[in-house]
């Protein structure tokens, strides 16, 4: 019956592979490893991605700033929104009240704006009351009790009374939120001064086309930051860790399936046990269906392997944080929430990659091996 | 005795392919198990509350996520300044 010779072939094929139980464990690692050191850059870039691609969809499309010959300037709030209200196309301008100051473990990022971070914005986290602080999960370890001290122009104090929710370290890993009068105080703002101003477009086209009327429309000198640029910024640091994983993986690749050539035909010992075969009634088919029985043995599992690993360091929270420190270079969060959107393809993609290439090897090797005259196949024995 | 031989090499067929249908056995399950464990993350991993939350923190640092750290331009890239052109061959259109 086809069905049991192709099981009695299986077999056959299981127990070969047991017969070298060094080489084919040696050709697991390879492969899993393999796999993992591709797939892992891959999937990190499209995750990092597909993230921030629908985490800026909810930021404002523009973000204008005073500036002068010394860098940016505090600009008049009030007068600013009404300004950049006049013109045409921008929506709901915000006065934003933000800098940067050091902080225990050296620069964070504090906010204070009423006017952004409205009570429906922050989900039900209660808005600091002066003197005190809602930080991020790295400034939260790095705080020794509740008192946080910050310094930028003026120094002050501020007692840490909650932490943003731990699934966005992306976004609030360093953000410090305190309250406007004690933000003001940090930063040496007056009451009617703000950072810069958020505003929404009424069409996302006009985000480059916009920016000169609106440059246009203050009587200082202004420079406008777009949304689009943030998200390139990402997407370049996302394709670029894809890249040079695949650039890296694929020179290893050709490495494994040269070694799997030479382990087929380079093995004389190999080729007296075909001619045997062949003497009691095995066909070129049979011989080369058994290669790749044994190479599926090894070889599925292994993939699948290195794939589950690659996703537990890109998925998993708290390996997320390492992977995106040794890939990106940047800062190392404690944890990192990313969107799976796509994963599925890029492993696909990575299997077909390497599986493909791998089962083509085995295959034609052992093909052109197997289907020479027997003679030959006699002839290279080294008892002969 | 025959009979004796022919279970003898029966069960030794039999323990000689004990090896092989585990290893098969082990594949097959490894492959399975591993699969189904990537599909179920997948597709039950984040929950849309979660996401709706992390799309509302975005506003405290809307240009550049944290990877970035606070005070430098990849951060905060609103802070950039155009500065003065200082080039000595004016007509390059780069910044400096």
């Amino acid at each position: 019956m086809p069905g049991n010779h192709h099981l009695a072939m299986l077999f056959w094929a299981a127990r070969e592979v047991l017969r070298v139980p060094g080489r084919s464990v040696l050709l697991f690692i390879c492969l899993s490893s393999l796999v993992f050191l591709m797939s892992t850059p891959l999937l990190f870039g499209r995750a990092l991605d597909e993230t921030w691609m629908r985490l800026v969809k909810g930021a404002p499309d523009l973000v204008i700033r005073r500036i002068d010959a010394g860098g940016w300037a505090p600009l008049p709030s009030d007068e600013s929104v009404s300004l950049a209200g006049t013109v045409p196309g921008a929506l709901d301008p915000v006065a934003r009240l933000w800098g940067v100051a050091t902080g225990p473990d050296g620069p964070l990022t504090v906010v204070a704006s009423a006017g952004v971070l409205s009570e429906d914005a922050t989900n039900g986290i209660k808005p600091p009351s002066a003197g005190q602080a809602i930080v991020g999960q790295l400034i939260k370890r790095s705080v020794s009790g509740t008192q946080l001290k910050l310094v930028s122009r003026h120094q002050i104090e501020v007692e840490v009374v909650g932490s943003f929710p731990p699934d966005t370290h992306l976004v609030t890993s360093d953000v410090v939120w305190i309250a406007e009068e004690d933000a003001r105080q940090l930063l040496g703002l007056s009451p009617n001064q703000a950072s810069d101003i958020a505003i929404r477009l009424f069409r996302k086209e006009e985000e480059t086309a916009i920016q000169k009327d609106l440059a246009a429309a203050f009587p200082w000198p202004v420079r406008i930051t777009d949304r689009s640029t943030s998200a390139l910024r990402h997407h370049s640091l996302a394709t670029k860790a894809g890249g040079v994983g695949v650039l890296l993986a694929v020179p290893a690749l050709l490495a494994m399936l040269f070694l799997i050539t030479e382990v087929i035909v380079g093995s004389r010992r190999r080729f007296s046990f075909w001619v045997l075969l062949q003497s009691m009634g095995w066909t070129t088919g049979d011989l080369v269906r058994v290669e790749l029985a044994k190479a599926v043995i090894v070889g599925a599992p292994a993939i699948v392997s290195g794939l589950t690993l690659a996703h537990a360091f890109v998925f998993s929270t708290r390996l997320a944080g390492i992977t995106a420190y040794l890939i990106s270079g940047r800062r190392k969060l404690p944890a990192l929430t990313l969107d799976a959107t796509g994963a599925l393809l890029v492993m696909i993609y990575v299997t077909v990659l390497v599986g493909l290439p791998y089962l083509a090897a085995v295959f034609l090797t052992s093909l052109r091996a197997t289907s020479g005259d027997p003679q030959r196949l006699i002839g290279s024995d080294s008892w002969s | 005795m025959g009979t004796l031989l022919f279970s003898d090499q029966q069960g030794m067929e039999r323990a000689l392919c004990r090896g092989a249908g585990r290893l098969l056995l082990f594949s097959l399950i490894t492959v399975l198990l591993l699969s189904a464990a990537i599909a179920s993350d997948l597709l039950f991993r984040k929950s849309p509350q979660t996401q709706e939350t992390e799309e509302r923190m975005v506003l405290f640092s809307p240009f550049a996520s944290a990877l970035w750290t606070s005070g430098s331009q990849m951060r905060h890239p609103e802070t950039t300044h155009p500065a003065v052109a200082l080039r000595f061959a004016p007509g390059l259109e780069c910044p400096p």
